[in-house]
């Protein structure tokens, strides 16, 4: 790195609770954008893949003041000893010093599945099966992301090809800097109520820097201290405490 | 001595010995890698070209503009349109996964006849008798999926040529009538049983506005937007009695509690509306019509008749597109003897599994289309949707087969020309170009030819808005009978004429 | 007609009713093999491990039969090192015993991971924060070890030390067993720790998470404890079923009771250890992260008599029968503590796999649960039957139990034939 390097990156997202209506248009962006396989019909949703999955909860209301709010989950790219990096036995997760992007390298991974135990936010899937398209789909694969095999670990890492892509066009007009809105990942980029914000964190001027900073915003599991990226808000008080901490639970909550 | 056993066993294992100091293990350790990175039957994208190519979205009456990144010509995802007059940037789940559509089976291919394949021209013979034979209380009907077309204007030419046609579009299609609703402006919606949050409008519109509206829903079911609402009153929809009692509410009388609510609202953030098939007379209460932040009236508008006004077993010929309402609504309005039904559709579920003659037409983004007016818009409307993939050879679109029909020499892109013809001759309006957001008057584009090709690239003519008179009440959408398979009719629709089925929902 | 490969001075059933023993035991293996093969051909979705459930049931077993074999290390320690002669007796039967562990431990990894052709990746790119690097690198050279360490016990067939150069490769090899020892407790001591590191690290997991000694959670010094103390119980009970079966005295009736004390008396500071880690995660570890400790202990079946049940009915039972001679006497009591003492370990590494993985982490979790596919079973029966086999031959062929030859045995009549003695050219 040279000296007029311009000062690492902190790429996260704040996403709106408020807003997110849960229809799943950013699973499906992530879908398309990354060359997810479709599910086989014998998959369920705890074998299936899904970079970014919305999750449903309520306020617990009885009928009829029940009332739902959706989270959408996904990589959380913690910064602080990243749970899944420091596990991985082949060093096939790394951490980018320049975006802070946690990035997952499918080639090199074994499929030993120690990073999906460390990860507390459920955001890595495993390949239960070959990648399989239904004929002649695969013409509509993005160039710009590998596909996969069977038996290795995959999630999101904030459709790094974007930001490939962002860059090397930057580079044609002359520039080391990103202008904003240039680099978007799939998630924020199709989601109908503009519900996910993308940006700098470190950058104090951008939007996403700005919404981190304010009181409706919070991180999911922040005692655990993994330093997320990824800030959640609403000023619904039941949905960020249904959704922060651990609360005491039911015991016939189960999936 | 020979060579004994013993000389093989320590002259094997020297040589593994050996061996083990040699590059050669190592390197076939490593090309060991080199298979499980390229693992066989996984496919590789293809390579090319990346190109930007604009369209707009046919799927729902909604006509959301799309901006595809293309791989030379195959669409490899999709996105909205920044700045979209109806839709904003925004496309829903099924229109982002629009291109994966012809990968999906269960296409209708060849046009069937009873189940077997034969030549379009011979359904064309078949169907023109059957017409011919047609008696004084036998009367021919076109089933319209999207109403308002320049397509729609070659079916309603068709049939006034017949002594008896019946021109027929399902009510969702256009739920308003003439009227456009001024969501930007509105400030309370009383929903009896719409999909607000799921599935009407435009999603990009409606959740743009969302934080400037109170939604009420009235529905008995805990759906999606009920589970969502700032309040849910859990009524069945079509309850007339409740409809009745926020009346009374909203006049100041009553004592249904659920009812007190609602007028509490609607009384504290005006302009408010009532949306959905239960609304009775409660926009003339809430004087919603031809008012800022209620519904705006627009040109254009011809109506269609109800199915369910057509008295039943009348219908001797049937054309219907695609599958634009439940079976069971056709099925009864069809002639108790020797009916004939023609399903124009791409898909061999729905329609086609009732229809005696099946044409194969084509998909979204598989040939020249057109968008009417956006749903809910209150300006008229008109996109043309380029094709961006090759159609199977041997589809027609349902157009052209009934030009066909009416031994008219046009073609529908003709037709399409036409229209688009007859917009710059009229010089109302602007065109938003998708690609750099622009809006320009038509008035201000030199020639047709330039307004033809400004659409083809991707573009969406809006009209000017029309002076507004309050009176009358728009419209209520019929209620179908059948109950919804989703609360996203676009949804309902797919899962009717396809194949294509949603995913369950799971706790986890 | 076998009976030139039996070692000198005892008696082995006919080799009729020997390959009636095998027989269902090379089905079960041919069966297992198949189920693994399935499992390798067609992908990990046979198994029915998901996205919650990462691990699942060859995990567990892993790690259970890695603590049960380490009954090998610590014998060998226990006779190499601290020169307790009396272990002379079962150290041969403990080197197979935990190869068979090791090696079927390594071959259900294989099976286990993704892609097996990249298992060499991880002595590639190794990753020196990551417990799993640490044990791999152990693994792989601790079942060196026991290669080399059994490599001795089958050159002392009385047909291969026929063959001068491997009577001296085994007299040399012999002279370093200390060494091996050696080498051998210094790298259980690390994988067996890491294995308890591998949980104990888990920041994202407050069940099973523990604060530790520099980059050593407790969990670490709990696994490597309670796996010493495993081990010598783990020897006992297969000592005492292999001389159930064969009818033999394998062994001098001082043998399993000093076993049994052995692990008695590791039990101990274990169970005590374990109380205080349990009280501080309870405390303070779990709480800081935002977990109550006892949120963890609401779901069904998994209540808290489990942690009782791990503590004091599986540890700290045992451990005071094992410590009281006159109950040490008594084969009755003395199996039964080393039975009490294998299932508390196998409850412990059952609670830090499965256990943990199906505990909710995000608040709007739910419990899970798991079974697994009977291609998974399947195969851990084909590792069992494996083992069976090892040792089955081992036990025909070659001298598991030095001892024996000098018991008295009881008379069977099936045994009637005659041990020709060949002298030793």
């Amino acid at each position: 790195m040279s000296a007029t390097q311009t000062k690492p990156a902190r790429y996260g997202m704040a996403i709106d609770l408020d807003r997110c209506t849960g229809c799943g248009a950013c699973m499906i962006g992530c879908a398309v954008e990354n060359n997810v396989p479709p599910a086989r019909p014998e998959a369920t949703p705890r074998t299936g893949i899904t970079w970014m999955r919305v999750y449903q909860i309520s306020n617990g209301a009885p009928f009829p003041d029940r009332r739902a709010a959706f989270i959408p989950i996904l990589c959380q790219q913690c910064g602080n000893e990243t749970p899944c990096a420091a596990v991985c036995p082949q060093e096939a997760v790394e951490v980018d010093p320049a975006t802070g992007i946690v990035d997952q390298m499918p080639q090199r991974c074994l499929g030993c599945r120690y990073c999906m135990a460390a990860c507390p936010y459920h955001a890595r899937y495993f390949n239960w099966w070959d990648p399989q398209w239904p004929p002649g789909m695969e013409r509509t694969l993005n160039p710009d992301v590998a596909t996969r095999m069977r038996g290795v670990v995959e999630k999101c890492n904030f459709c790094h090809g974007r930001l490939h892509a962002a860059r090397t066009h930057a580079a044609t007009e002359g520039r080391r800097d990103l202008l904003p809105g240039e680099y978007v990942p799939a998630c924020a980029e199709a989601c109908p109520a503009e519900a996910i914000v993308f940006g700098d964190l470190n950058d104090a001027a951008s939007e996403v820097a700005k919404l981190a900073r304010d009181g409706h915003s919070f991180r999911i599991l922040e005692r655990l201290g993994t330093d997320s990226k990824i800030y959640y808000r609403t000023a619904r008080a039941w949905v960020r405490a249904a959704a922060e901490e651990p609360a005491a639970r039911k015991e016939n909550d189960r999936g | 001595m020979g060579f004994t056993r013993r000389d093989l066993l320590k002259f094997t294992g020297g040589s593994a010995a050996g061996l083990a100091f040699t590059p050669v293990p190592w390197r076939l350790l490593r090309d060991s890698a080199l298979v499980s990175e390229n693992w066989p039957g996984v496919p590789q994208p293809a390579q090319g070209e990346i190109r930007t190519r604009y369209t707009t979205c046919t799927l729902c009456p909604a006509a959301c503009g799309v901006r595809a990144r293309c791989v030379g010509d195959q669409p490899v995802s999709l996105a909205g349109v920044p700045g979209h007059p109806a839709s904003h940037a925004a496309l829903c789940t099924v229109g982002l996964v629009g291109h994966h559509l012809p990968f999906c089976g269960g296409r209708a291919t060849r046009a069937l006849a009873n189940g077997r394949a034969v030549a379009i021209e011979q359904v064309l013979a078949r169907v023109s008798a059957a017409i011919a034979q047609c008696g004084p209380d036998e009367s021919v009907a076109i089933l319209d999926a999207r109403p308002g077309r320049a397509a729609s204007q070659v079916y309603r030419r068709f049939l006034a040529g017949l002594d008896n046609g019946i021109y027929c579009a399902p009510p969702e299609a256009q739920p308003y009538g003439p009227f456009g609703i001024d969501l930007e402006n509105t400030r309370a919606i009383l929903s009896f049983g719409v999909p607000v949050l799921d599935g009407w409008l435009s999603p990009g519109r409606v959740l743009a506005n969302r934080s400037h509206f109170q939604l009420i829903q009235v529905e008995a079911d805990y759906s999606r937007t009920a589970s969502l609402a700032d309040l849910w009153v859990p009524v069945a929809a079509g309850d007339a009695a409740f409809a009745a009692a926020v009346a009374h509410a909203l006049r100041g009388s009553g004592e249904d509690a659920h009812a007190a609510d609602v007028a509490r609202i609607l009384g504290a953030n005006q302009p408010a509306i009532a949306i959905g098939g239960g609304a009775g007379n409660l926009n003339a209460i809430l004087d919603s019509v031809g008012r800022p932040g209620g519904f705006l009236r627009r040109r254009d508008y011809a109506p269609a008749t109800d199915l369910a006004a057509v008295p039943d077993h009348s219908i001797q010929v049937l054309l219907a597109e695609e599958s634009a309402l439940p079976w069971s609504l056709l099925e009864r309005k069809l002639a108790t003897r020797n009916a004939v039904v023609v399903a124009l559709t791409p898909w061999l579920d729905g329609y086609a599994r009732h229809a005696d003659y099946v044409i194969p037409a084509p998909l979204y983004l598989e040939s020249l289309d057109e968008v009417a007016t956006p749903a809910g818009s209150t300006a008229a409307g008109f996109s043309l949707s380029p094709a961006l993939v090759a159609a199977p050879v041997g589809v027609m679109a349902p157009a052209d087969f009934i030009l066909r029909l009416a031994h008219d020499a046009t073609s529908y892109a003709d037709v399409l020309k036409q229209r688009v013809a007859a917009l710059k001759k009229d010089g109302r309006g602007t065109v938003f170009t998708y690609s750099d957001a622009k809006s320009t008057r038509v008035q201000d584009i030199a020639s047709t030819s330039d307004l033809w090709k400004t659409l083809l690239g991707g573009a969406a003519w809006v009209d000017d808005p029309v002076p507004q008179v309050s009176t009358g009440f728009p419209i209520p959408a019929a209620e179908t009978g059948d109950p919804p398979l989703h609360s996203s009719p676009l949804m309902s629709k797919l899962e009717r004429e396809s194949g294509l089925r949603p995913a369950r929902r799971y706790a986890i | 007609m076998d009976s030139h490969l039996m070692p000198r001075g005892v008696r082995r059933c006919p080799l009729a009713q020997f390959l009636l023993w095998i027989l269902p035991w090379c089905a079960l293996l041919a069966f297992g093999l198949y189920g693994a093969g399935l499992c390798l051909v067609k992908g990990l979705n046979q198994t029915n491990m998901d996205n919650r459930f990462a691990f699942g049931l060859w995990i567990f077993l892993d790690l259970t039969a890695i603590a049960l074999g380490a009954g090998a290390f610590f014998t060998g320690f226990l006779l190499y090192i601290l020169k307790k002669s009396e272990l002379k007796a079962v150290i041969n039967s403990a080197v197979v015993i935990g190869f068979i562990c090791y090696s079927g431990a390594v071959a259900a990894l294989l099976v286990d991971v993704g892609q097996p052709l990249r298992f060499w990746f991880t002595f590639w790119h190794p990753n020196v924060h990551s417990m799993l690097t640490e044990i791999t690198f152990c693994i792989t050279c601790y079942l060196t070890v026991l290669c080399i360490e059994y490599v001795p016990i089958v050159l002392k067939n009385r047909k291969l030390r026929q063959i001068p150069s491997f009577l001296v490769f085994e007299f040399e090899l012999h002279k370093s067993m200390p060494v091996l020892a050696g080498v051998g407790t210094f790298l259980s001591f690390f994988h067996q720790g890491s294995l308890g590191g591998l949980y104990g690290v888990l920041r994202g997991r407050p069940f099973a998470f523990r604060e530790g000694f520099a980059i050593w959670p407790s969990t670490f010094f709990l696994f490597l404890l309670s796996a010493a103390a495993a081990g010598p119980a783990f020897i006992l009970l297969t000592t005492w079923v292999v001389s159930k079966i064969s009818g033999k005295q394998l062994v001098r009736a001082a043998v399993l009771p000093l076993l049994g004390r052995i692990s008695g008396v590791l039990l101990i500071p274990y169970v005590l250890l374990k109380s205080v880690d349990t009280l501080v995660w309870i405390d303070r570890t779990a709480p800081a992260r935002g977990f109550a400790a006892h949120q963890f202990f609401i779901w069904k079946p998994f209540g808290a008599w489990m942690l009782f049940a791990e503590i004091l009915l599986f540890g700290l039972l045992p451990a005071l029968i094992l410590l009281r001679r006159h109950l040490r006497q008594s084969t009755g009591w003395l199996v039964s503590a080393a039975v009490l003492v294998c299932l508390g370990v196998t409850l412990n590494r059952f609670v830090l796999t499965l256990q943990t993985l199906s505990l909710p982490t995000l608040p709007f979790d739910a419990f899970l649960t798991y079974m697994p596919s009977w291609q998974e079973t399947a195969t851990f029966l084909a590792v069992v039957a494996y083992g069976v086999l090892i040792y089955s031959f081992s036990f025909r062929y070659l001298t598991l139990f030095p001892e024996e030859k000098d018991l008295p045995q009881p008379v069977r009549s099936h045994e009637t034939e005659r041990v020709v003695m060949e002298p030793v050219c």
